[in-house]
């Protein structure tokens, strides 16, 4: 499925709810949240559909695959091992059809995070080690070590790649698949029949979210009272809420009058091919070799 | 609150995977003897329920917004052990379809949100709520309850996140992992969360409680009846997992003997001399003549259990005749 062009198009706010210069509200906050949700579906719809390297592998070992190879990155400890894991990532994406800017909006996040994060970790307050930069105040020495930079790039590494790899398997799997892959993984079908609820009611009740707080912004002119947004917030989750429970009780009837017995019956799984006891072979491998680097 | 992956080792992501196993098992059964076909569709609900709360932006004092977890809220509404599937499938969606908490490490977030979150803010709600509560009790009960489990579960994120330099290093003794020690991953994950993400929490656990309340009283009241088994269950896994503490190698900041903080600081104050060994406890060093080391400490813990739930129990039998 192609995402249209005027989805992904910025636009001005309707109505005087923002007016300029002014920060964005909770309901434009809100706003923001559901149609960036319902863009990331989209777009892996998107990508799920190309003919690509990973989208060719049996849903089973591609879920199998790519968490062996989150589970190698765990276990690399040298930067220039979690590189070369960083560049079959890159691999992977260019054999896939995946869009560089698409993952990189997905890795960019944690990422940034991270390197924020560790910024303290490159001196030597934290970590101690040879100098490769410093200064001191009041007495203090204050240095970046070789160290330090060591320990914080390695995490941030780390963390990228390990992102990547669970981008590219959200990017090129569709949801139905990925949870089939996990029930061909041995995860209990209590489970996957929840998760495959769980993602229907999710985009359900974003549609409610959606149209109350389109409502919501349509009628509003002005700034309006912290009391009154806060009730308007309580009043619309605690909606949600009891909305939830009524269509679980309106389901469970639904299900129990057609003889659902809890199971989710799927289409028959395919038996892997050779191509997939490759890609297993191959990420088997890049595993072996990353618990000694 | 979501750990990425990345931060945590392989020891702590599957000591976490397993101690999250029996939690699912126990919920999973719990839940299946409870007719599966009836509470499917509301563990579905409650858990898409709460991934929407978290994308939820709740207006706060200053004109900002802040997003909440909503543990305490579904644990509440649908009670502890439904919520910790609920929260544990809410986890598994955002880590696998959006990256928002790691593969590696769904074990520690569900431990930290799913679990000690979910029955921490259902115990210290029907705790503060025991009895017939004013409204105005009924509200700091659900506060307290959203504030306390937020810092509950952010403490233990942090001290995950803590232990990982002394848990997992490179030859040299650098950290594999997450770079800070607990004295500086604790404040750092408790500050923003005692001051700021916990009244978050707690005011949105209120609001929306509440209101569940005033619109459906018996939604909180039927679903939320005290049963004091999850507390039992708790302590038990505590009593198991307390002889971790031997793995440690050294002894706890602050609780030296003379001879340590003589190397540690040059010379022993007067009064910690004059008192040193005044009292030597019933078990000193939880150590027990003639009994390995790991089974000392687990009866110590068990005595310990004991000793507080009598202590409890005869407090509050006035309490409950008042």
């Amino acid at each position: 499925m192609k995402i249209p062009a005027w989805f992904g198009a910025e636009t001005t706010p309707p109505g005087p709810a923002r007016g300029g210069g002014q920060t964005e509200g909770f309901v434009e906050k809100n706003l923001g949240a559901v149609t960036g949700f319902m863009k990331e579906v989209l777009e892996s719809h998107e990508y799920s559909h190309r003919k690509g390297m990973l989208q060719a592998i049996e849903a089973r070992a591609r879920t199998g695959g790519i968490i062996i190879l989150v589970v190698s990155a765990a276990f690399m400890e040298k930067i220039l091992s979690l590189l070369v894991l960083a560049l079959v990532a890159a691999a992977i994406m260019r054999l896939s059809q995946v869009d560089g800017p698409s993952l990189l909006k997905r890795v960019l996040p944690p990422a940034l995070f991270t390197g924020i994060l560790v910024i303290p970790a490159f001196f030597s307050f934290i970590t101690p080690g040879s100098e490769i930069v410093g200064f001191t105040v009041a007495g203090y020495r204050i240095a970046m070590t070789v160290e330090g930079v060591e320990v914080g790039l390695r995490l941030l590494v780390r963390v990228s790649v390990m992102v990547s790899f669970v981008a590219l398997l959200f990017l090129t799997t569709k949801e139905a698949d990925l949870f089939r892959g996990l029930k061909g993984l041995s995860v209990p079908g209590f489970f996957i029949t929840a998760l495959f609820m769980t993602f229907r009611y999710i985009l359900i009740l974003l549609k409610t979210v959606e149209d109350s707080t389109l409502s919501r912004k349509s009628r509003t002119i002005s700034r309006t009272a912290l009391k009154g947004s806060q009730g308007w917030f309580a009043g619309r989750v605690a909606f949600l809420l009891q909305r939830s429970i009524n269509i679980s009780e309106e389901v469970t009837m639904a299900m129990a009058s057609r003889g659902f017995k809890g199971k989710i019956k799927t289409l028959e799984e395919k038996n892997l091919s050779g191509r997939d006891y490759l890609w297993l072979g191959f990420t088997s491998f890049l595993f072996f070799i990353a618990l000694g680097v | 609150m979501h750990i990425p992956d990345g931060y945590l080792g392989p020891r702590t992501c599957i000591a976490l995977y397993a101690a999250m196993l029996p939690v699912w098992l126990v919920s999973s059964r719990r839940l299946d003897k409870a007719l599966k076909i009836k509470r499917l569709p509301l563990i579905a609900l409650a858990a898409a329920f709460t991934f929407v709360v978290m994308m939820f932006n709740i207006p706060i004092p200053g004109g900002s917004t802040g997003h909440m977890v909503g543990g305490a809220v579904v644990a509440i509404v649908v009670g502890p052990w439904a919520a910790s599937v609920a929260l544990s499938i809410a986890l598994a969606l955002q880590a696998m379809l959006f990256g928002d908490g790691g593969i590696t490490a769904l074990g520690a977030n569900c431990f930290n949100m799913a679990f000690i979150m979910s029955f921490s803010g259902y115990l210290i709600y029907r705790l503060a709520a025991s009895g017939e509560p004013t409204p105005k009790r009924r509200w700091a009960a659900m506060f307290l309850s959203g504030y306390v489990a937020v810092n509950i579960a952010a403490l233990a994120a942090a001290v995950e996140l803590g232990v990982q330099p002394a848990l997992e290093q490179t030859l040299d003794g650098r950290p594999l992992y997450a770079p800070y020690p607990l004295a500086i991953a604790v404040p750092a994950m408790m500050v923003p969360h005692l001051l700021f993400l916990g009244p978050i929490e707690g005011l949105g656990t209120a609001l929306i409680v509440s209101y569940v309340f005033r619109t459906n009283e018996e939604l909180v009241v039927e679903r939320g009846r005290l049963s004091t088994r999850p507390l039992w269950a708790a302590l038990i896994i505590m009593i198991i997992l307390t002889p971790l503490g031997l793995l440690a190698a050294g002894t706890p900041w602050g609780e030296w003997g003379v001879e340590e903080v003589k190397t540690l600081v040059g010379y022993v104050p007067e009064g910690m001399q004059r008192l040193a060994g005044a009292w030597k406890g019933v078990m000193p060093g939880y150590g027990m003549g003639g009994i390995s080391n790991v089974l000392a400490y687990i009866l110590s813990a068990l005595l310990g259990s004991i000793a507080v739930v009598t202590v409890i129990y005869l407090l509050g039998r006035p309490w409950q005749r008042r």
